[in-house]
């Protein structure tokens, strides 16, 4: 296999990752050009393809996988710029956008602006037609009806159409009809079926997703076609695959099918980034950049996927990777409550004005002021000594919380730099504790601008054991798209129960999905046997509002395996609720198929391990604040890209590399291994007991 | 109100924490509860507390009136409630607690709300001292009343309403007591319903027992004893700042309950609100005397529905712990609907008088603190306990009984923009959850046909009422009885300075031969296959004088059919070309000015009892009023 490129576009930076099929790997960064978002990628390649001393053609002509993650759809629905769109739903029932699931999340505040949905009211029809729980139709499908709000659609000027009717997953045929209605009163509407988009139960999230769709579906395909032509045109010859929220790629045509699949795409990559270099089961991935903090948990090799992923308070229904994010970034804002309690967040100076140290105007005293006056941060060396800080300005900002809290400036900026890591052990809870995993077996995985200089402190807090800061932490996701292998996901619902389920009719179903999904990739050129197959149900007990997602058992599926199923949901049920009820029957509705197509093993380059002494990466002292040895010190400080695998380095000390500074801290011990990855041991015997840190509520 | 002095905003400098191990406590203590609410949330059986949420976790502190240290997230109706509840239970069982107890009590007269309401704490220990309290309250669909709902108004007395617990053990030192248990059980008609319920909801308790106890591990009991004081005076002090600047006066309100369940009408709550320095007094002296039906309120939830308008008024993100909480003082005379004697009833205590004592107290409010208060929120007026049997299923008929909010209620407008939709009751203020259409279908032998906002719901004004909605449903091959709950259909939600009443909503049956039958907020009625249920909630009310609204918003709200084209001209006076909804700025000019002149703005609307006309403008020819309709002799043996 020839080269891989990774590119994954962000909201300020898009990434490049390109493996070579020795293992080569380099990082590469361009800032992003949101109005055109391609326009970046010809910038990046072109540099890339000149650090080659190639042309672009020649460049893209040696890449055999393409694999592009875009915030294209995200933004497309947090600016509200997306076509203009009409919901078709059954009558009675036109308001299901905007009545959501009824939950005023911040009650006491009265004066909250109430909900705004994606659609006005008036370009959300109603059409006469109803099918009932069992898939019978109980009212036939008026066209009339149909033609009357298409009518008004056209009048309106309505581009793209959702069209979400009740129980049409069991029967899709109405909103089929209604599809071919369109097609004849309004040929060149972009159509979206719920049916297709998301067939489960729960109109809201269904009809949610489909609305999704069907709003960045026009604007997602126009770029693709654009971006495809670009690097068909310029000797780029296979087909360019689009990651997915659910943490694999897929190819141009099932993202043009199902758009929701593409939004937030990007930070779905990290964890298979991290399964790819950490060589261990469980593990945690955090990563803070400047405005959020992002951590997922791995268990098993495996991400979590959750049903329940928002994007500007809609739903997106689909199952997604489930990455949990808090406001809490290098940018975030430190600051005194009404009753004299210190806050980090969710306000960011972000990039404009930025930290007061960055010296462009920012005046409020933020993380990476307080990771300056403590000696995290090096004044003259940040970002490989691209920036430099202001500690002046860092101080004079965090007078403004110091002198309130009766603190000297330090004290302030070791109490932000404690805050604002409870904020992150709280998201890191909410992961983990909160879901019933005991997170100390788990290794922390590092990535983003901010996450070195904090990581390892908040992993000890958690109790875990190991935090490993990779090569490739600045480029994380873009390296992770081309380590996730091919996803699909299919859904079926057929509600029944286990005490009277046919297990020849569970057989068929799956085996009609695994046929389906076999194809499918089989079409995309895998082999047979590359390409795994699990399967799930979403299971719960009667009369239970709410399912939980369990494994299912592969194979012939029989009377045996059924007991297996229930068996896998009393015992999750257990762990995630502290009780269940063996004797009692398990409803499952939905029944799932995820298949993979692997791709061929990422090439590493590994490297021999040299003598252990860091000192030629040595680059003098600095003096550094570190509570456990109630204040400053003077430590080593090391230049990271000159750490060769092998060498260790025993905290307290600082690794400063272009993207990100590593602080070790006292106990802590580094360790280069042969891929270049910075593995940080961590030790719990001293200090507090490890359980149950302190945590947050920040983003629930 | 009776709380111990906490007078911790003295303690010296040097026993307090310092702020960053303050913060970091904080957040802990907040996700603990968190994590308690979605263990009881994700688990539960029914669709009361698993898709309306209709229960509060909490922690307590083990004092000997033990304190809320954290109610993060909890129902609005629960909040200051709840304390009541955990202190009598507290007092209840003095020194007899050990490790791995779980207590349960339903009852109102031993500080619960309603019997529907069922409370579990367990205590919390550590070392063999005890430290904490964890607690859930949680809403259950059986009470084993005589009546086949967990509401039942129609009770004359505590003992029609159903079992009464006193506080129990339903766990002694870690071990279920069976005996206990199926007592409770036995006298349930749904008890595979409430088992699963008490399940999740003693997991929820043990969860946060579990959590609190490894916080005290990670940080000390002594660093969480110090914290606990420190963080209520973290919210005394931003209480205190908050209203040291509301003025000083006292303020009159009055609201009416619509009716007892048993024929009387327009049952006045009187409040007099007087604010002084940084502390509220809410006296309801002058009300009605208690009620024969069960539309009494105990003392937990008249300081409840008291508070709840001032704890709105606060910034949203003060703890609300004792220590907020005591700036609050409530009392009322005995023996009124709004701090009844044993034996009155209280079957539907959190809802029925509960708003219209917060409302009553928001009227006040309306006088002293208008930029910072909200017009009227519709009260729950059409929603019911529903029980049947399901027949889909021939040789599987089984009963079933449920409770939705899915035709919630909206907010009032406030001084700064239009009313939340979704508000539901004056006392959940959108803290519930609708259940979606298909689960409610799959669930159970019904087919809803209606869900969606309604037209001319809400008060007009310069900022409008949040929506009501319109719900209707048919049985699917069974019958269902269904029991009332509501309110506020007679005494619709309040407008505020020129702003509009919301309408008051309505209840009715459409039969068979396509004649309504209206009904009251509390009425019982049966609904046959073939019969559609309609429940039609209010709007909220308005803000400001609809002559001052912004003409664009009125042309979106015709344009989306949230107000007609008629009531835009009438009531805001703007006109709008029929077909085209273009906004015809002279006539608007001219229009506005015709209103101006007949204008009378008053500071609370309305000022008399049975405003609300509505309802009964649905009645047609051939239509009937029924105004509290008594159960059938058959009702309670759906089973």
């Amino acid at each position: 296999m020839g080269i891989r490129l990774g590119i994954d576009i962000g909201g300020t930076f898009t990434d490049f990752t390109v493996i070579d099929d020795s293992g080569r790997l380099r990082v590469f960064k361009t800032l992003s050009t949101p109005s055109a978002p391609e326009e970046a990628i010809k910038t990046g390649l072109a540099e890339l393809a000149s650090q080659d001393g190639l042309s672009v053609a020649a460049f893209l002509g040696g890449v055999d996988l393409l694999i592009h993650g875009t915030t294209m759809a995200l933004n497309t629905v947090i600016k509200r710029d997306g076509p203009k769109l009409g919901v078709v739903n059954t009558e009675g029932f036109r308001d299901i956008l905007y009545l959501r699931d009824g939950h005023k999340p911040d009650r006491y505040n009265l004066q909250m602006a109430p909900p705004e949905p994606l659609v006005a009211r008036h370009l959300r029809a109603g059409v006469a037609e109803r099918v009932n729980y069992q898939g019978e139709v109980v009212r036939p499908l008026d066209e009339d009806s149909v033609r009357r709000a298409l009518r008004h659609f056209r009048a309106e000027g309505v581009q793209a159409i959702a069209v979400s009717l009740l129980w049409s997953m069991l029967r899709p045929d109405h909103e089929q009809r209604v599809a071919e209605i369109i097609a004849e009163e309004l040929p060149d509407a972009y159509v979206a079926l719920s049916s297709e988009i998301l067939p489960a139960i729960r109109e809201y999230p269904r009809t949610s997703a489909t609305a999704l769709s069907a709003y960045v579906g026009p604007v997602l395909g126009r770029y693709l076609t654009r971006l495809e032509q670009y690097l068909r045109d310029n000797g780029y010859e296979r087909d360019m695959l689009i990651m997915q929220v659910n943490g694999g790629p897929a190819p141009v045509r099932e993202i043009e099918r199902r758009p929701v699949l593409a939004i937030g795409s990007g930070p779905a990559a990290g964890p298979a980034a991290a399964v790819a270099i950490a060589d261990e089961p469980d593990l945690m991935l955090v990563e803070m950049g400047g405005t959020s903090f992002d951590v997922s948990l791995i268990t098993d090799g495996q991400p979590p996927m959750s049903q329940d992923l928002t994007i500007g308070d809609m739903p997106l229904g689909v199952s997604a990777v489930d990455v949990h994010s808090v406001g809490a970034g290098g940018g975030s804002i430190a600051w005194i409550d009404a009753g004299g309690m210190l806050r980090v967040g969710p306000r960011s100076a972000g990039a404009d004005p930025g930290p007061a140290c960055y010296g462009l105007g920012g005046t409020e005293p933020t993380v990476t002021d307080a990771n300056l006056i403590l000696g995290y941060l090096s004044q003259d060396n940040f970002l490989g000594g691209r920036m430099r800080l202001d500690r002046a300005a860092a101080e004079q900002a965090m007078r403004t919380i110091a002198d309130p809290l009766g603190m000297d400036v330090v004290q302030a900026a070791a109490a932000v730099y404690r805050v604002v890591n409870t904020e992150m052990v709280g998201a890191m809870r909410a992961v983990s504790v909160m879901r019933g995993v005991d997170p100390r077996g788990y290794v922390a995985v590092v990535g983003g601008g901010a996450g070195g200089t904090h990581a390892a402190k908040i992993a000890e807090e958690l109790g875990m054991r190991k935090a490993i800061c990779p090569l490739v932490a600045g480029g994380l996701c873009s390296f992770g798209m081309l380590a996730a292998d091919v996803r699909q996901s299919y859904l079926v619902t057929f509600p029944t129960n286990t005490a009277k389920l046919d297990p020849a009719k569970a057989d068929e179903i799956f085996r009609d999905m695994e046929r389906q999904a076999v194809e499918e990739l089989r079409a995309q050129g895998f082999a047979e046997e590359d390409i795994s197959l699990s399967r799930y149900v979403d299971g719960k007990y009667p009369y239970q509002m709410h399912e939980i997602t369990v494994p299912a058992p592969g194979g012939a599926f029989t009377a045996q395996a059924v007991a297996q199923l229930a068996g896998n949901f009393h015992d999750e049920h257990e762990r995630l609720y502290t009780y269940c009820l063996r004797d009692m029957p398990v409803d499952v509705n939905g029944w799932r198929v995820t298949a993979s197509g692997q791709l061929p093993a990422l090439p590493v380059r590994q490297r021999a391990l040299g003598d252990s002494d860091p000192e030629p990466a040595g680059r003098g002292t600095r003096t550094v604040y570190f509570e456990e040895l109630n204040g400053f010190v003077d430590v080593p400080i090391f230049d990271g890209e000159h750490l060769e695998p092998g060498m260790i380095v025993d905290g307290p000390a600082v690794a400063e590399l272009p993207t990100t500074t590593i602080v070790l801290f006292p106990g802590h011990q580094l360790t280069v291994n042969a891929t270049g990855d910075y593995h940080i041991e961590i030790p719990q015997s001293g200090g507090r007991p490890a359980v149950a840190a302190a945590a947050s509520a920040v983003g629930s | 109100m009776t709380v111990n002095d906490v007078s911790t905003q003295d303690a010296p400098q040097s026993e307090r924490l310092d702020p960053t191990t303050f913060a970091v406590i904080f957040n802990a203590l907040n996700s603990i509860v968190e994590e308690m609410s979605l263990t009881f949330e994700y688990s539960a059986w029914s669709s009361i507390i698993a898709e309306a949420r209709d229960f509060s976790c909490a922690i307590y502190d083990a004092g000997e009136t033990p304190n809320a240290l954290c109610v993060f997230d909890g129902l609005p109706i629960h909040v200051n409630a709840q304390p009541v509840t955990i202190s009598e239970i507290a007092k209840f069982f003095g020194d007899d607690l050990q490790d791995g107890d779980v207590i349960l009590v339903n009852s109102a007269y031993y500080g619960n709300t309603h019997l529907g309401d069922f409370v579990i704490a367990a205590p919390i220990f550590h070392d063999g001292q005890h430290l904490f309290w964890a607690a859930a309250t949680g809403h259950h669909m059986d009470v084993g009343s005589a009546f086949n709902t967990s509401v039942p108004v129609q009770a004359a007395d505590t003992f029609a309403e159903g079992l009464q617990i006193s506080p129990v053990k339903l766990y002694d030192r870690g071990h279920l007591r069976r005996d206990v248990l199926e007592l409770i059980l036995g006298n349930l008609r749904y008890r595979d319903f409430v088992y699963g319920d008490l399940m999740s909801q003693i997991g929820s308790v043990r969860t946060g027992g579990k959590r609190v106890l490894e916080l005290v591990e990670r940080w000390g009991a002594e660093t969480l004893e110090v914290f606990g004081a420190d963080l209520i005076a973290y919210a005394d002090r931003r209480t205190r700042d908050v209203i040291a600047g509301w003025p000083d006066g006292t303020y009159q309100g009055e609201m009416w309950v619509d009716s007892d369940g048993k024929g009387a009408r327009d049952i006045a709550i009187r409040a007099t609100v007087r604010i002084e320095g940084s502390d509220v007094y809410i006296d309801f002296t002058g009300s009605d005397a208690q009620a024969r039906g069960g539309v009494n309120a105990g003392w937990a939830t008249c300081q409840n529905a008291a508070s709840t308008p001032i704890l709105c008024c606060l910034d949203p993100d003060i703890p609300h712990n004792q220590g907020c909480l005591q700036h609050i003082h409530v009392s009322a005379p005995k023996g009124t609907i709004v701090n009844a004697e044993w034996p009155a009833a209280t079957a539907a205590a959190t809802i029925v008088p509960s708003d219209s004592i917060s409302d009553a107290v928001w009227k006040c409010l309306a006088h002293a603190i208008p930029d910072a208060m909200s017009a009227g929120c519709g009260h729950v007026a059409p929603n019911c306990v529903t029980a049947g049997i399901d027949r889909r299923v021939p040789g599987e008929e089984q009963p079933f009984g449920m409770i939705l909010f899915n035709g919630s209620s909206g907010g009032g407008a406030t001084a700064v923009g239009d009313g939340w939709p979704f508000m539901v009751t004056p006392g959940t203020i959108g803290g519930l959850k609708f259940a979606p259409i298909e689960i409610i279908e799959l669930h159970y032998p019904l087919l809803v046909e209606e869900y969606q906002v309604r037209t001319d719901s809400m008060g007009a004004g310069r900022y409008r009422g949040g929506p009501g909605l319109s719900f209707r449903l048919t049985p699917v091959g069974t019958r269902i009885d269904n029991y009332g709950y509501g309110d506020g259909m007679f005494n619709p939600p309040f407008g505020v300075y020129g702003g509009e009443p919301g309408d008051g909503g309505a209840l009715y049956r459409v039969n068979r031969d396509g004649t309504k039958t209206l009904f009251n907020a509390l009425a019982y009625f049966r609904v046959e296959e073939g019969e559609t249920w309609a429940a039609i909630s209010s709007g909220g009310g308005g803000y400001g004088d609809p002559l001052d609204r912004e003409a664009e918003l009125v042309q979106r709200d015709v344009r989306d059919e949230f107000i007609t084209i008629a009531v835009a001209r009438d009531l805001y006076g703007v006109v709008l070309d029929d077909a085209s909804l273009e906004i015809d700025a002279e006539a608007t000019q001219s229009r506005r000015a015709e209103l101006r002149q007949q204008r009378t703005v008053e500071v609370v609307t309305p000022t008399q009892p049975s405003a609300a006309t509505y309802y009964q403008s649905l009645a047609g020819p051939g239509d009937t009023i029924e105004i509290d309709p008594h159960p059938a002799e058959d009702a309670a043996a759906t089973l």
